[in-house]
């Protein structure tokens, strides 16, 4: 469980500074940085202080979701106002945001409600958790065929620069 | 835990999750179609917007075809024809004259008179060649490489291969424009002294090479600063024809014309 709460920061972090940077010119990031931070400090005590470290910080999950799916639904409104993406298959961010859309809506009802359905039924449990690895399975595909869209582009754009 | 709060746990959860896919999925296809619909919409924008510009300048050759034809005409019928009745009169004086002096000045007038008349006439065929009308594309630019090759300043060689055959008047004309701005190009810009113009006729295809040995040029660099290429190729368009152009620094210049009559008269 101590390895959850580290886990659960260090994903945030990473997610949101990833939306901080592709929302650069869409929003002002001030408010992006205000919310990035309140959220780091209440994770911090809330594992820190408040909760067990043996104990699934549920909830400050599932507030670091809602916080992930905002940043994305902000990114794919910017998509919409700027139009410049022509081929939103063809692009490796649309690939990831589809994958982070999926993984956390599919987890918020499971961050808010595993400590409760953990002390229910850890069968059930155990099944709830084997159906999120097969959504993780298909997150982290995902994920990959944006990162080989990536890859696909930066071979194509040294080509052209030779 | 008692046993109806935990089933009330996993309902929730089941609701709560299958809530959210359903919401992320809605979210997701509306950013998909309204993205689409953005995209079709600018496409069709710029759709309007190509059709717009060749339509201006459609208009902007028709515009200055008709002016040249007027010019011409009014060069041909007016001032040729006045110069010509100059011309008959100066040979009167010239001959009834006795004085050595006005007779050898009216003979020096006769040959800058006899130069102009020339000029006039170049200046005429050169603005709408009677020849298109009456033989076609080939003998015009046969025409207009004889007139070129009395400069002596350099050499256009014509070849004809297959049996010319005669199309729409204003595509012939249209035609005719851009191999004489390609010609005018190479005369004022490539310090060549031979040219090569090619023409094949062949099952509805007409194939049009234009190629010079002068200094050459890169292409590249002039496509992005000149508006001369990107006019031929938009005349091209217009007429429906497909241009290529190749040039390198100290090769030369070739470009190729390529019409097939069939697909032109589908656009009409």
């Amino acid at each position: 469980m101590p390895t959850s709460h580290v886990y659960g920061l260090v994903a945030f972090l990473i997610i949101t500074i990833f939306y901080r940077y592709l929302l650069t010119g869409f929003i002002r990031k001030i408010w992006l940085d205000i919310a990035i931070a309140l959220y780091t400090i209440y994770y911090l005590i809330n594992s820190l202080f408040l909760l067990s470290i043996y104990t699934y910080p549920g909830f400050a999950n599932a507030l670091g979701a809602i916080i992930i799916l905002f940043f994305i639904i902000l990114y794919f409104g910017k998509v919409m106002q700027e139009a410049k993406i022509k081929n939103l298959s063809a692009e490796t961010t649309i690939w990831i945001s589809g994958a982070l859309l999926i993984f956390y809506s599919v987890n918020l009802f499971f961050f808010v409600l595993f400590n409760l359905l953990l002390e229910y039924s850890v069968k059930f449990t155990s099944s709830a958790v084997i159906f999120r690895i097969g959504i993780n399975v298909l997150v982290y595909l995902m994920i990959s065929i944006g990162f080989l869209k990536q890859r696909k582009l930066q071979s194509e754009g040294i080509k052209k620069s030779l | 835990m008692e046993g109806a709060g935990g089933s009330e746990i996993i309902l929730v959860y089941f609701i709560g999750t299958f809530g959210m896919v359903l919401l992320a999925g809605a979210i997701f296809f509306f950013f998909i179609t309204y993205q689409k619909r953005l995209l079709k919409k600018e496409l069709e924008l710029n759709r309007v917007k190509a059709e717009q510009q060749e339509e201006i300048l459609r208009n902007t050759i028709q515009a200055q075809e008709k002016e040249r034809r007027r010019i011409a005409r009014d060069l041909h019928d007016e001032v040729g024809a006045m110069l010509s009745v100059v011309k008959l009169n100066l040979g009167r004086i010239e001959k009834n004259v006795e004085a050595e002096k006005p007779k050898l000045l009216a003979g020096e007038t006769k040959k800058y008179l006899n130069d102009t008349i020339t000029q006039v006439r170049r200046i005429s065929r050169a603005l709408l060649p009677p020849s298109l009308e009456k033989l076609g594309l080939y003998y015009a630019l046969e025409e207009m490489a004889n007139w070129v090759n009395k400069s002596d300043e350099l050499q256009i060689q014509t070849h004809l291969t297959g049996e010319q055959f005669r199309f729409n008047s204003k595509h012939e004309l249209a035609l005719f424009r851009v191999v004489q701005e390609i010609i005018n190009n190479a005369i004022k810009h490539s310090e060549a002294s031979v040219i090569q113009l090619i023409l094949r006729f062949s099952n509805q295809n007409v194939a049009i090479s234009v190629t010079d040995n002068g200094k050459g040029f890169n292409i590249d660099k002039k496509m992005q600063t000149g508006l001369g290429l990107k006019n031929l190729e938009s005349r091209t368009q217009i007429l429906g024809a497909r241009f290529k152009m190749k040039s390198k620094p100290g090769k030369g210049t070739s470009a190729i014309i390529y019409l097939n009559i069939l697909q032109e008269n589908g656009k009409q």
